[in-house]
């Protein structure tokens, strides 16, 4: 994963037009206008940052906008960019070493049920290779970020890990849930929890929830005939109650 | 005439239902489009295990209706509150707010709607009157032909892909593995199931597709505290339609955003949002209002609206004539055709003819009902804009659950599904892109079937993809593809060096 650091001497090309507020520190963003040729200035920014106009050629680059963002990698960060790579390619030499074991239950006996599967680990570790070469050689090296008009619907909210991990974990408690609660509890459950952390604590979330575990209940048994989970012991017996309480069978 | 007549008695047959479905599907699909975190293909795999209990062409109307309106709802939220609905409506939302801003919102909302409404109609008829030739022309395919199809299929996923190559070759070969997961419909043999049923049975793709594009969205936007732009209730939302003479006057707008939108949805997995892009580049580049462009212009929405809704017809054809997915939401109709047992190709329109006349009414149906809804409907859409979109989401976690689990009644596929929402998560924020896993998955398994098919025709003689001459050609075009592919990525290098080295020498 790339990481963009806050580093100093960041310095971008052409004449300096905006510097947007919410960018990291460290990026400057540069546009270079047709012909422009001129002296490079540059000053020292409060965050270390540089910023100033460079001599071009012109004709090259016209109109291009674009932001130069420093980078400087630790051995954790590399580490960090590395493992997943690295462990794929394991996973994709032991796929492709599987493939070979595959019995052939036809009587043809061209390429063999291998043949596909190890096509595509080969090609994914070769991917993988390639990738981690990228990750060596543009360690350290500024990454150019060329603008376009639509920049602005690009940006994304910035995301917080731990609460990525609640959510991920209140999915995962959920299914896992559902076989021992049954869906009816689990989803009231689920519904009631994820919305409350979600942000919303309010008087009707304890209504929604409920609401919406029996009204989804009703639909995907009484109308799509989709046989829910419907637990084991006592919240099987409750979960049973309450479809008869529904009219479902 | 009688694709007409076939229609009529679609529709005669299938009564009010047929024409309820519609109009709940061109509901919902305005609502995703409105909605904040979810997208029409979203919408498609929600709706998708409510279609379970129906029959097949009612299933496929339904989802026909949610898929078109999904590429026009999203303009209500970009013109009037600068907030893409869909990833397709960036591009009318530079000219669309402009207009906004500048007191002529109900105008910019009159030009989207006029050119969803052409784009879908002219899209519509290239539907009719070039899938049933084309399907002539593809009973005399073979599965050399296929094959080829799908290589450039998957390699113009790559090339479209503004991720790094490395990094959507991960992406698409990552996808093409998981697929081959299962017993081997060629071989018969049991593939990388390590010894458990839920993976003897093989991954299901359409519980990847609920995994990476429904979970993940709910996942990160959780993570993401639901942020980004607050959505403001606006003080008016009115549509006025535009005179005949201003329509003339943007004629040729309509002409190259729905002829632009349907020429490039002939390359299989060019999607809407695309099309939307290279519409917007084709009028600025040609347009006869090109200048006025990004200031507030009508030609700014309609030729990315009208190339949006277009493009649906033509993923439609790729799927009803070659049984090829042509975007994420026909993927999603596969399914469908897949479920109830139906295998769409050149030989639907000889043995289901009913059907395709089904799909034919509906998609008309669906342009003109999401026309009407379009102007009628705006207000009370935005209006559902005050719902916290925690709401929101907790409801798409529980659709994605039913999704997955409604596909074999099984938990394992919601096990899958799971575990893809959960590494759509690590996937989107290291930037490896979702669709060629998507289509990896898809288009692998078919890919796979082809080859080996040919292969076994043929007793193994590999020549037999350059010898016929339409798969060489396919495969000509693939390498071009290839070749395009490597040389924009030598061109960005290029460019990013020759940036680099003007930041040096300003020291």
């Amino acid at each position: 994963m790339e990481r963009d650091d806050d580093t100093s001497g960041s310095v971008a090309a052409g004449d300096v037009d905006r510097t947007a507020p919410d960018e990291p520190a460290g990026a400057v963003t540069a546009r270079r206008d047709e012909g422009q040729s001129g002296a490079a200035a540059s000053e020292d920014g409060p965050d270390g940052t540089k910023s100033g106009a460079a001599s071009g050629e012109p004709g090259t680059l016209d109109d291009t906008e674009f932001e130069v963002i420093e980078r400087r990698s630790s051995p954790r960060d590399l580490a960090a960019e590395l493992i997943p790579e690295l462990g794929l390619i394991a996973l994709a030499v032991y796929l492709f070493y599987l493939a070979g074991t595959f019995q052939n239950q036809a009587e043809q006996d061209l390429l063999g049920p291998g043949f596909w599967p190890r096509l595509a680990a080969a090609g994914l570790t070769v991917a993988l290779v390639v990738r981690i070469v990228q990750i060596f050689r543009e360690r350290n090296r500024p990454i150019v970020k060329v603008h376009s008009e639509f920049d602005e619907f690009e940006e994304k909210a910035e995301l917080d890990w731990g609460r990525t991990a609640l959510a991920m974990a209140l999915a995962v408690a959920y299914v896992l849930s559902t076989m021992f609660l049954g869906y009816l509890i689990s989803t009231a459950l689920f519904l009631g929890v994820f919305i409350w952390l979600g942000g919303q604590r309010n008087r009707y979330v304890p209504l929604v929830a409920i609401g919406g575990a029996l009204i989804t209940t009703y639909v995907f048994i009484g109308i799509v005939f989709v046989s829910l989970p419907t637990g084991v012991g006592v919240f099987d017996t409750v979960t049973v109650a309450i479809y008869r309480l529904l009219g479902l069978q | 005439m009688d694709a007409i007549t076939g229609m009529v008695q679609a529709v005669a047959s299938g009564g009010f239902v047929f024409l309820g479905l519609i109009l709940l599907g061109v509901f919902v699909g305005m609502l995703v489009g409105v909605l904040p975190g979810l997208t029409f293909v979203i919408g498609v795999l929600l709706i998708l295990p409510f279609t379970y209990a129906m029959e097949a062409s009612q299933a496929l109307v339904l989802m026909i209706a949610v898929y078109v309106a999904g590429t026009y709802g999203g303009v209500l939220t970009s013109i009037l509150l600068n907030i893409p609905g869909e990833p397709n409506d960036v591009p009318l939302t530079k000219d669309g707010y402009t207009m906004s801003r500048q007191g002529r919102a109900a105008e910019a909302l009159g030009w989207a709607a006029l050119a969803a409404l052409v784009g879908g109609i002219v899209g519509w008829i290239a539907l009719v009157f070039v899938s049933q030739p084309f399907a002539a022309l593809a009973l005399q395919f073979g599965s050399a032909e296929y094959f080829a199809i799908i290589l450039l299929g998957l390699t113009g996923v790559l090339a479209l892909s503004e991720s790094s190559t490395a990094k959507s070759f991960i992406s698409l070969f990552a996808g093409m593995l998981v697929a081959t997961v299962g017993i081997d419909d060629i071989y018969g043999a049991v593939r990388y199931d390590f010894g458990t049923d839920l993976l003897r049975d093989g991954i299901n793709y359409l519980a990847i597709l609920v995994g990476v594009y429904a979970l993940t969205e709910s996942l990160t936007r959780f993570g993401e505290r639901f942020g980004g732009k607050v959505a403001q209730q606006p003080g008016e939302v009115r549509t006025t339609l535009p005179g005949l003479s201003a329509i003339r006057s943007r004629a040729g707008s309509f002409v190259r955003g729905t002829s632009t939108g349907a020429l490039i949805s002939a390359g299989p997995g060019v999607g809407s949002t695309v099309g939307a892009f290279v519409a917007y580049g084709v009028e600025k580049q040609f347009g006869r209002h090109k200048l006025e462009l990004g200031t507030g212009s009508p030609s700014g929405i309609i030729a990315p609206q009208a190339a949006s809704t277009a493009n649906v017809s033509g993923a439609l054809i790729h799927l009803l004539v070659l049984g090829i997915p042509g975007s994420g939401a026909s993927a999603v109709l596969l399914g469908v055709f897949q479920l109830n047992n139906i295998s769409p190709g050149p030989q639907i329109f000889g043995q289901q003819p009913e059907l395709i006349s089904a799909i034919f009414a509906g998609l008309l149906l669906s342009v003109l009902a999401m026309f009407v809804m379009g102007i009628l409907a705006a207000r009370p859409l935005i209006r559902m804009l005050a719902l916290p979109e925690v709401y929101i989401t907790a409801f798409v976690v529980l659709f994605a659950y039913m999704g997955a689990f409604a596909l074999r009644q099984s938990i394992s596929d919601v096990w899958i599904m799971t575990a893809f929402g959960l590494l759509g998560v690590f996937m989107v924020r290291g930037g490896y892109p979702l669709a060629p896993l998507v289509l990896g998955a898809i288009l692998g398994p078919l890919g796979e079937r082809y080859f080996n098919t040919t292969m076994i025709r043929t007793g193994g003689d590999w020549t037999v993809f350059f010898t016929r001459p339409l798969s060489a050609v396919l495969l000509a075009i693939t390498a071009g593809t290839f070749a395009l592919l490597a040389y924009r990525t030598v061109k960005e290098n290029r460019r990013d060096r020759a940036l680099l080295e003007q930041r040096i020498a300003a020291g």
